[in-house]
């Protein structure tokens, strides 16, 4: 039977009950008594929703236990650390349904309330060899204990919850920066030497944990810093890879899921030497002990061992392989280039021969000239700076010359044409736009200033053309309106 | 209009030739299907706010560039490098950057607002709106800045010479119940049958785009458009359907290569009528308020580096006008150095340069008889003119 606890009592029937420093009588242990585990786990996440659990009790102890003949009930059992941090878990039980008692050992008496602020005691113990005895207002409750549940086993066999977000806030824009990847075997070796390729910092182990029916099973942990964004599709949607995300030390969940329980209050229960992935149901909770030892990858990459002998490829006769293919000109991009030639149509040569006249001596040492069809065309050995006009030549290899803005295919090195094309001994060849290539001998290139004092002889009539005009080549620009016959602002807004 | 259509059908023949294709002119839709709609709100802004300086100031976002075929852009890329090669300065093949997209906008909606020059609106009327409002969107989008490189300053010509060389063919029909004009179309083939019944009589004629009114109400384009693109205006000066306007001509000679270039082009066209309409225009402007000294002070050394080159090249020589020659006196007289490079001094030993500076300073001399025309009509302007352009000038000016 309860009494109430008058002020300045210190003296108590029930063992292990003492007075605190404000008068409230508290016993070392504090008991909650739940009809079902799960109103056992609203109330482990309420506390741990409010206060790290290793604040709150020295140790967590989960009992099963049966009153008579009666219903199978739960009970908490809580070392209290300080009277203080009772509040919380005292809160979250009656939240939770539950009932709250204190003491020690064997017997609790109910824990205080609005008509005992003080808490209560008992008039006499009650007699038994029962386990547990919980003095509460409806009477003496026995109870005979029929197992225990550890905290980690509950939290280990608590179902995940699918948390779209996830509990690091992870969307497709933004991935931890750390996270654990369990992918199986075969793909481990291809898992590295991506990470290597994609030049992200990964760690990467093989574990082996014995599987429920005893065989044993192999997969690679990787540990990932700072992933990269790209990677959120890779590792969301590959078969065979799972993707954890730390909430406490040793403890992972699978990425889009969260557990029930706040386990980044519970850090005291995973502490050590090993690392618990939690995982979405049907599959089980693994417990990696010791906790993976991982190396970063760089180490890991397999590399080609050298063929000591390699095989001699079969040669065929080069008459039956016929690969070759024609020499052209393709365009590319202007960028810069160096022009070292330019071939100036005969409309624009009494404007070239302006420039010639102006030129002085040193730059037209470097010039040499020699008349074709076209036009004049005009070599610097030096690069060409001063004459902008005409069509600009670059050199692709020596003696060889191609528009700017176009490049030559197949890409074969500069040797190799010069070889072809015969241009070692000083011969050019011009690559125009429009026709085939034109091979100038070296003994038709002319020094332009010797030209100059010779008069170059044209055939061509010498057309006027103003500074600043184009050619006279040039197709005319017909206007030609399309749409809308007499109102063309039809529509307009 | 797509961007392919707008880049394949009408900018390509513009720069490079052929039939120039102009479509239903491109509205603010179109723009924003084009370069996006926050740009084309920060370009064009309040309508009912004509267009200012102010507006190519303005910080304006960056365009969601169109996409063309690769094809396409290098062959506009070239086009433009070739005409480019024909100018006596070297430059890079121009990039088909945001200021291209804004010209060809503006290129193509002033050419299709002058497809109708026989069309007039009822002042009020909805269509006189629309024409309105489209004209003053062009030219919010062509109040780009004046340009800032000799570059850009090319680039832009590269496009904007495209519209000079422009010609139109217009045909004029006329039948036994009266007579039709088609500008830049072909005459329709129902206007063609029984011809001998319907007396149908066709004449075509082609006109070049330079010779055309502009059309009307478009203004505000065309001086947004030359503020953009000055080059083509200074190199067509003296060629008729341009005014000298010497703030344009200024924002070209900023340019050493472009100075060159158009001085070559006054002189192929006579400093004594070129120069005496720069020179008459260079009065104008000194008595607007808009005018700077520095302005004024290196357009009469222009002018006087155009009677050096004159002086020196071989050919018959043509004195100066009258006003040309009262300025160019007026500034030897008053401030030598206006007028006198600066190097000329220093190589005075030189027998070339003396004999050239001999000959300069007779010319000078002889500049007076003639500028006394203007300078008894308008006594003392060009005095005052010289104040403002060397307003530190320690030599005493008189006025007579």
């Amino acid at each position: 039977m309860l009494v109430r606890v008058a002020p300045g009592q210190v003296r108590f029937v029930l063992p292990g009950l003492a007075s605190t420093s404000s008068g409230v009588a508290l016993g070392a242990d504090i008991l909650f008594r739940f009809a079902t585990l799960e109103r056992v786990v609203s109330f482990l996440r309420m506390v741990t929703a409010e206060a790290n659990l290793d604040d709150v009790a020295a140790s967590v102890q989960i009992l099963l236990v049966r009153q008579g003949q009666g219903a199978r009930e739960v009970l908490v059992r809580l070392t209290q650390i300080s009277p203080h941090g009772i509040d919380v878990p005292i809160r979250a039980a009656r939240a939770a349904q539950g009932q709250g008692f204190t003491g020690t050992g064997r017997h609790f008496a109910a824990l205080r309330d609005a008509q005992s602020p003080l808490g209560y005691d008992v008039d006499h113990l009650g007699e038994g060899a029962h386990e547990l005895i919980l003095h509460a207002h409806q009477g003496d409750l026995a109870f005979k204990t029929e197992g225990e549940l550890s905290l980690r086993e509950l939290v280990m066999r608590l179902e995940l919850v699918r948390d779209l977000r996830g509990p690091e806030g992870l969307t497709p824009n933004s991935l931890p920066p750390l996270c654990f990847l369990t992918v199986r075997q075969g793909l481990g070796e291809t898992m590295i030497s991506y990470f290597h390729r994609a030049e992200v910092t990964a760690f990467a182990s093989l574990c082996e944990v014995d599987g429920q029916t005893g065989e044993t099973s192999r997969f690679y942990f990787f540990r990932l810093h700072d992933p990269p964004k790209r990677l959120f599709r890779l590792l969301h949607t590959t078969p065979g890879v799972s993707m954890f995300l730390p909430v406490a030390s040793g403890v992972a969940v699978a990425a889009g899921y969260r557990h029930p329980i706040h386990l980044d209050a519970c850090g005291g229960l995973f502490g050590g030497d090993r690392l618990l992935l939690l995982q979405p149901a049907p599959l089980p909770a693994r417990l990696l002990e010791p906790a993976p030892r991982a190396v970063a990858v760089e180490r890991l990459i397999s590399v080609a061992r050298p063929v000591e002998s390699p095989p001699v490829a079969e040669s065929v006769r080069s008459a039956a392989l016929d690969m070759s293919v024609g020499l052209t000109l393709v365009r590319g991009s202007i960028g810069k280039e160096h022009p070292m030639a330019t071939l100036i149509p005969w409309e624009q040569l009494p404007w070239a021969r302006k420039v010639f006249f102006a030129l002085p001596a040193s730059l037209l040492a470097h010039h040499r000239v020699v008349p074709l069809v076209s036009g004049l065309l005009v070599i610097s050995s030096d690069g060409l700076t001063a004459l902008p006009f005409g069509t600009l030549y670059k050199s692709a290899a020596r003696g060889v010359l191609i528009p700017l803005g176009y490049s030559l295919r197949p890409g074969v090195s500069a040797g190799l044409l010069e070889e072809r094309l015969g241009t070692g001994s000083g011969r050019v060849v011009l690559f125009p736009e429009d026709g085939p290539p034109v091979g100038i001998e070296p003994g038709r290139l002319a020094p332009l200033e010797a030209s100059l004092l010779a008069r170059i002889e044209v055939g061509a009539a010498e057309a006027h053309i103003q500074i600043g005009e184009p050619g006279a080549t040039e197709a005319p620009r017909e206007l030609r309106y399309r749409d809308g016959d007499l109102m063309p602002l039809w529509g307009a807004r | 209009m797509s961007a392919r259509r707008l880049l394949e059908d009408f900018l390509l023949p513009l720069v490079r030739g052929g039939t120039v294709s102009v479509f239903r002119p491109i509205d603010r839709p179109a723009m924003e299907r084009l370069l996006g709609a926050t740009f084309v709100a920060a370009v064009v802004g309040d309508l009912s706010v004509p267009s200012s300086a102010a507006d190519a100031l303005a910080v304006i976002p960056s365009p969601r560039m169109p996409r063309v075929a690769r094809e396409s852009e290098l062959t506009l890329q070239l086009g433009r490098h070739a005409y480019l090669q024909t100018l006596p300065v070297n430059v890079e093949a121009p990039l088909l950057d945001v200021d291209t997209w804004r010209l060809a906008i503006v290129l193509h909606n002033l050419i299709a607002l002058s497809a109708t020059p026989e069309v007039v609106h009822e002042e009020g009327s909805r269509p006189m709106r629309r024409r309105a409002s489209l004209i003053a969107l062009t030219a919010k989008m062509a109040s780009l800045h004046a340009p800032d490189t000799l570059a850009s300053a090319l680039e832009r010509h590269s496009l904007h010479q495209g519209l000079l060389k422009l010609r139109r063919t217009e045909h004029q029909v006329t039948f036994w119940a009266g007579q039709r004009s088609y500008v830049g179309r072909p005459v329709p083939a129902h206007m063609r049958p029984f011809a001998r019944l319907r007396r149908i009589r066709v004449a075509t004629t082609t006109r070049e785009w330079p010779a055309l009114e502009p059309a009307p109400g478009t203004r505000p384009i065309l001086d947004a458009l030359e503020t953009a693109s000055p080059v083509a205006s200074a190199l067509a000066l003296g060629t008729g359907g341009y005014t000298v306007s010497w703030p344009h001509m200024l924002s070209v000679m900023r340019f050493a290569p472009l100075g060159r270039l158009l001085a070559a082009r006054i002189l192929d066209r006579g400093l004594s009528s070129v120069g005496e309409s720069l020179a008459i225009a260079l009065v104008e402007y000194a008595q607007q308020p808009i005018s700077r000294s520095e302005e004024l002070r290196a357009a009469t050394q222009f002018l006087a580096h155009c009677l050096w080159l004159s002086e020196l090249s071989p050919g018959p020589q043509h004195l100066p006008g009258p006003v040309l020659s009262a300025l160019l006196h007026t500034a030897f007289s008053h401030a030598p150095a206006l007028v006198t490079p600066p190097d000329l001094n220093r190589n005075r030993g030189n027998a070339l340069v003396a004999g050239t500076l001999r000959g300069m300073t007779d010319l000078l001399a002889r500049l007076e008889t003639v500028g006394q025309v203007y300078e008894v009509r308008h006594p003392g302007v060009m005095l005052q003119l010289l104040q403002r352009v060397s307003p530190r000038n320690p030599e005493p000016i008189h006025v007579r």
